[in-house]
């Protein structure tokens, strides 16, 4: 396929440091966190030897079944009058490119690159009482059980805190899909922070895809030269104000070069990154599943450009998306269609252009569903969906209640082992985990691991240590790696 | 712990290791600069030692030795287990490190199986060190819960004696600043003029700016009591400063009108009870007694923020309530010690639990770390001239006895943490920094007491309270720029006058509303909790539910007490002033409608000029603007003339 993006250029830290200003870097407010403890930036043991320089969460919000998806178990077709406790899966399943792997129906072309990454079969989500959607997402993107006593800060802050943009003119965290005019929209916001690493660290939202150009372009309905005499109109304004006598000042500066950085973004070549138009037409249209296809799409042009931390989700709306408390058949194949072209797509896109190598991709879900257990089956939680024993309606024939004991994770590129497959889950109903047992703070770690950011890294919040996962347990899954 | 100790042989080839490490630990030292520099004769570097040894033994080693767990029998929680051992024998030999199994086991590779900690990461290089350095010189470890490793701030009331008064500095406040000014030789300056006070005195009292008109009237105005005359005035204009302070308390009670919890029904707005106090300027007192023994109206505050499902222990909404009333009215951190003994302050889990008991139902039983313990909690009010409760009292009688003692006149601790805030927001830097950690040193103790003891003697007068600081000459003096966030919490500090402050989310968009468009209208007034509207406008920042452009400029969401905003400015925030939609659309709306009026280029940025920044353009600025102008502005050309003043340094800050 043409490729007319610029090939993988390598920035670092130290080209940011030169480009950013102090104030910028010197973003910890007078109540924000110091490195804790110790003073000599001791914040964390040496930094390790990273194998990702990017990451891209591919978020499947809503819960997405393990068993309808990466991990499908006996095929059960609909029948009127059925027991629902007979049904697994409601799809049959196809091989992949990995001996021995099948994924469920509607899944097939993600089944062909499988053989690109890992496919993890164990995650565990925690055990939070009586579910809420936005309260596991919290704990899935913050390894936190909310409430915490501090703002925790969300996977992305934490990687753009640690290890700033990788091309500095790009918002090193980028979250694209998700509105914040849904249910559950206040809660949905207490993860998407910084929390208290500062605002400086926290998501560039692109809620559109589509309109990802009007993120980085002056508003709309003004031209180019409008936008550049504004600035001109503004620099002189600055330069010719009697404040200037004052001498320097933090708070000047910080403002002065902010706004120098938000000019330089809007202005950069760069910036055209953000424009899915210029895409060939058989490319947007072989991502354009919808909002998730075309976020894949956007992500894998900012990737190439230089993003350090993309999360492309589904979208996360109360009973939608992969939040199925009925039809769970019927809207599941809708949501595979939405994500198996794009996904797989990326993978070889990312290949083809040699980024894969240093992007880590994941896909995964807050937890999974299953038609019958709600919670875990060792610790059941009040259920949510009144999911009759006999199936006569096509409607009751899915995965409708929320599962946290088994759900799959898909990782490529980064350093991440290639055709293999780790934990287990069991082939009969409650399907739960029964290898390998994969929870939040691990899968942090493991991406931290990927990036060279030390397990151990805190901050001294309220002058409480304050780690990446709770206390500093969590351990990368050093047999992820190849 | 059963690893043979280094042979005397290998001891002696490591000498020159030895030597290079403690060159190293020297460096070491050195670099974390005077206040770290260890003698034996310097306490307080013995003390910081120790508390850093602790700390560290604390989080890394005590989940499997401490009160809970003794793995191989070894506990580490105190001095006497700590130089017991374990099952193997001693694990420490004070002032021989060499010689102490502890650290060698600490020291080793991640690979040897004598590694400590077992589970988890190895230390890191710099806490074995700090490890070591407190074994060699000694472990200090100071016995009983007597010997306070930290500082207790002075809980009474007190008045402290005010120095003689002064050829124009008559004021306590600057009688008080005149001492520590001679005793630090730092110099008064000259106050600020009319125009820079007019513009902070508004900020301050109503988070408005002076319209022409008021500036043209208190300029030309003369008279000895002028200053003084006009903050009386804004003052009084309670809805106005009502609807300012709303922000400040909101912030501070973690009020708001949406928010997590709402949802499931797991949290309360107190909007209306806060704004009619602030509008009627309820003595502080008052207001803090009926949040901590509330009725429906101030419910809200104490009931905290509950999400669905089950919680951490330490997360429980009546940890939450201890933790927010310690936060917010004393300026203590009882997190810590929600969930464990602190390291950071005496504070034990069973007072954090005994407080929290005052909030609860039934009796709660105390988790360490999430896991239950058995026990039950007793009622404790932390503070040992708050006096005891007995266990017998029903809830809403503690709350009651809580309030009435809390609120006594001769506890000084309610008001300090109170006036210490109130400085702050005016000051830009607080007396006591942290401001929720009033245990800490102020930087003039005297100034603290004075101002909470005026402030009680007042009968907790807000208003009053601000009329003091803003009338003396120490707040009239310029403000004082800063290198970074850093020099205002460096232990150096020394107050010099007011730090340069950057204007509020609310403040720069209420600016904006007032000087040139409405930036919200009625239909995105959160709650119908604000009686005497004015028709068609009038509607403030504070008033409306947090959006991307107030959150993009420092507004917080309000799921913590939040006793500060961040002061520096970034990238996402420039990005949402330069292209977000929300202010690009009102300033196209007040361009549009400028328009209208004809107004010749002159004229325009004159006014806009005098709106905005209180002063009319020089002539260098005129220079600059005029060509870019046509000589009938366009709506363009007035909507970017605006972006580009709002977006100067001059006005986001308050000089």
């Amino acid at each position: 396929m043409p490729d007319s993006s610029p090939p993988a250029k390598h920035w670092n830290r130290r080209d940011f440091l030169r480009t950013a200003s102090k104030a910028t870097l010197a973003a910890l407010a007078a109540s924000a966190p110091v490195p804790a403890m110790i003073g000599c930036q001791g914040q964390k043991t040496q930094q390790r030897q990273s194998t990702a320089d990017t990451v891209i969460l591919l978020w499947m919000a809503g819960g997405m079944a393990h068993t309808e998806t990466f991990d499908p178990k006996r095929y059960t077709p609909f029948e009127k009058g059925m027991e629902g406790n007979r049904v697994l899966s409601t799809f049959p399943s196809y091989p992949t490119a990995l001996d021995g792997v099948a994924f469920s129906e509607g899944l097939q072309e993600i089944g062909k690159v499988i053989d690109r990454g890992t496919l993890i079969r164990s995650y565990v989500a925690a055990d939070l009482g009586h579910i809420l959607h936005s309260r596991h997402q919290y704990n899935w993107h913050t390894a936190y059980e909310p409430p915490q006593t501090v703002a925790v800060p969300h996977l992305g802050a934490w990687i753009a805190r640690e290890l700033g943009p990788l091309n500095p003119v790009i918002p090193a965290f980028i979250d694209i899909g998700q509105r914040f005019t849904v249910g559950e929209a206040e809660e949905l916001k207490a993860f998407h922070t910084a929390g208290f690493l500062g605002n400086a660290y926290g998501p560039f939202f692109i809620p559109d895809p589509s309109q990802g150009l009007d993120s980085v372009r002056p508003p709309l309905g003004m031209d180019i030269r409008r936008f550049e005499r504004r600035n001109q109109l503004y620099r002189e304004l600055t330069e010719r104000s009697p404040l200037g006598a004052f001498g320097s000042d933090y708070q000047k500066e910080s403002l002065q070069q902010s706004m120098e950085q938000a000019y330089a973004l809007l202005h950069s070549p760069e910036a055209a990154a953000f424009n899915l138009r210029d895409e060939p037409a058989a490319v947007y249209a072989r991502y354009n599943t919808g909002r998730f296809g075309l976020g894949c799409l956007l992500a894998r042009r900012l990737t190439r450009m230089g993003a350090r931390f993309i999360s492309v989700t589904t979208e996360y709306e109360p009973f939608f998306g992969w939040d199925t408390h009925d039809n769970g058949h019927t809207r599941l194949a809708g949501m595979k269609r939405q994500i198996d072209t794009p996904v797989a797509q990326l993978i070889r896109d990312l290949e083809a252009s040699g980024h894969l190598e240093r992007t880590l991709i994941i896909l995964a879900s807050e937890f999974s569903r299953d038609m019958l257990v709600e919670g875990r089956p060792d610790l059941k939680v009040k259920e949510q969906v009144d999911q009759p024993d006999i199936l006569n309606d096509l409607k009751h024939y899915g995965m409708h209640r929320h599962f946290t004991d088994g759900c799959s994770v898909l990782m490529f590129g980064g350093g991440i082992r290639k055709g293999f497959t780790y934990g287990r889950t069991d082939d009969e109903r409650p399907c739960k985990t029964i290898e390998h047992p994969v929870r939040i703070a691990a899968l942090h770690q493991t991406i931290y691991h990927a990036l060279g950011i030390p397990p151990d890294t805190q901050y001294a919040v309220e002058e409480r240590p304050f780690y990446t996962t709770p206390d500093g347990k969590g351990k990368p899954i050093l047999d992820l790696f190849g | 712990m059963n690893s043979p100790l280094l042979p005397l042989r290998k001891i002696r080839m490591l000498l020159p290791v030895a030597a290079a490490f403690c060159l190293l630990v020297l460096l070491f030292l050195n670099l974390r600069a005077n206040r770290d520099a260890l003698t034996p004769s310097d306490p307080a570097a013995q003390h910081r030692l120790y508390v850093e040894a602790r700390t560290i033994l604390a989080h890394q080693c005590q989940s499997c030795h401490g009160e809970v767990k003794a793995k191989g029998g070894l506990r580490l929680h105190t001095r006497e287990a700590l130089l017991e051992g374990g099952d193997e024998g001693p694990v420490v030999l004070p002032e021989n490190p060499g010689r102490s199994e502890l650290i060698r086991r600490i020291s080793l590779p991640h690979y040897h199986k004598d590694v400590m900690p077992a589970d988890g990461e190895r230390l890191r290089p710099e806490e074995v060190k700090i490890i070591r350095q407190w074994v060699a010189t000694g472990a200090y470890w100071p016995d009983g819960e007597a010997v306070s490793l930290y500082r207790i701030a002075p809980f009474e009331n007190r008045l402290p004696v005010l120095p003689p008064s002064r050829k124009g500095l008559e004021q306590p406040i600057d009688r008080l600043t005149d001492t520590y000014f001679r005793r630090h030789r730092i110099p008064w300056r000259h106050p600020v003029d009319d125009r820079i006070f007019l513009r902070r005195a508004y900020l301050d009292i109503l988070g408005l700016l002076p319209s022409p008109a008021q500036q043209a009237a208190f300029l030309v105005g003369t008279g000895e009591e002028k200053r003084d005359r006009l903050l009386r005035k804004l003052l009084d204009q309670d809805t106005a400063y009502a609807r300012h302070w709303l922000s400040f308390w909101n912030d501070l009670l973690r009020n708001d009108y949406t928010g997590t919890g709402y949802i499931t029904g797991g949290r309360k707005e107190i909007t209306p009870w806060l704004y009619g106090s602030l509008s009627a300027n309820t003595p502080y007192d008052s207001m803090v007694y009926r949040l901590i023994s509330p009725d429906a109206a101030t419910a809200g505050f104490l009931q905290g923020i509950q999400w669905r499902g089950t919680v951490n222990a330490s997360q429980r909404v009546e940890m939450q309530a201890a933790q927010n009333v310690a936060q917010v009215f004393l300026g203590l951190n009882l997190k810590c010690a929600s969930c464990h003994n602190s390291f950071i302050s005496d504070w034990k889990l069973e007072d954090a639990y005994g407080f929290a008991n005052l909030f609860a139902e039934a009796p709660l039983e105390i988790h360490r770390c999430d896991q239950p313990t058995g026990k039950l909690a007793t009622n404790r009010l932390l503070f040992a001239p708050l006096g005891t409760l007995s266990d017998t009292l029903g809830r809403e009688e503690r709350l009651r006895e809580l309030a009435t003692r809390l609120t006594l006149e001769k506890h000084g601790r309610l008001a300090r943490t109170f006036v210490n805030r109130i400085w702050a927001k005016l000051m830009g830097r607080g007396i006591v920094e942290p401001l929720d950690a009033m245990d800490n040193e102020p930087w003039d103790q005297d100034l603290l007491d004075w101002l909470a003891y005026d402030f009680t003697r007042s009968g907790y007068d807000i208003k009053s309270l601000l009329y003091q600081i803003m009338r003396s000459r120490t707040y009239q003096m310029p403000s004082v720029s800063y290198d970074g966030p850093d020099e205002l919490v460096s232990p150096d500090y020394h107050f010099t006058g007011m730090v340069r402050r950057r204007l509020s989310a609310e403040q720069f968009a209420d600016a904006i509303s007032q000087a040139f468009y409405p930036m919200y209208g009625e239909s995105s007034l959160a709650s119908k909790h604000f009686p005497g509207l004015p028709r068609g406008g009038g509607i403030r920042a504070s008033m409306v539910p947090n959006d991307p452009f107030l959150m993009a400029l420092g507004r917080p969401t309000r799921e913590h007490v939040a006793a500060v905003r961040p002061t520096q400015s970034n990238l996402l925030q420039a990005l949402e002033v330069t292209n977000g939609e929300w202010l690009h659309s009102r300033l196209q709306a007040g361009a549009r409608k400028w328009y209208g009026r004809g107004m010749d280029k002159t004229v325009l940025m004159d006014s806009l000029f005098t709106r905005f920044l209180g002063r009319l353009p020089g002539s260098r600025e005129q220079r600059g603007i005029l060509p870019m102008l046509p000589n009938k502005p366009r709506p363009a050309d007035i909507q970017d003339l605006v972006w580009a003043i709002v977006l100067l340094p001059e006005f986001q800050l308050i000089h």
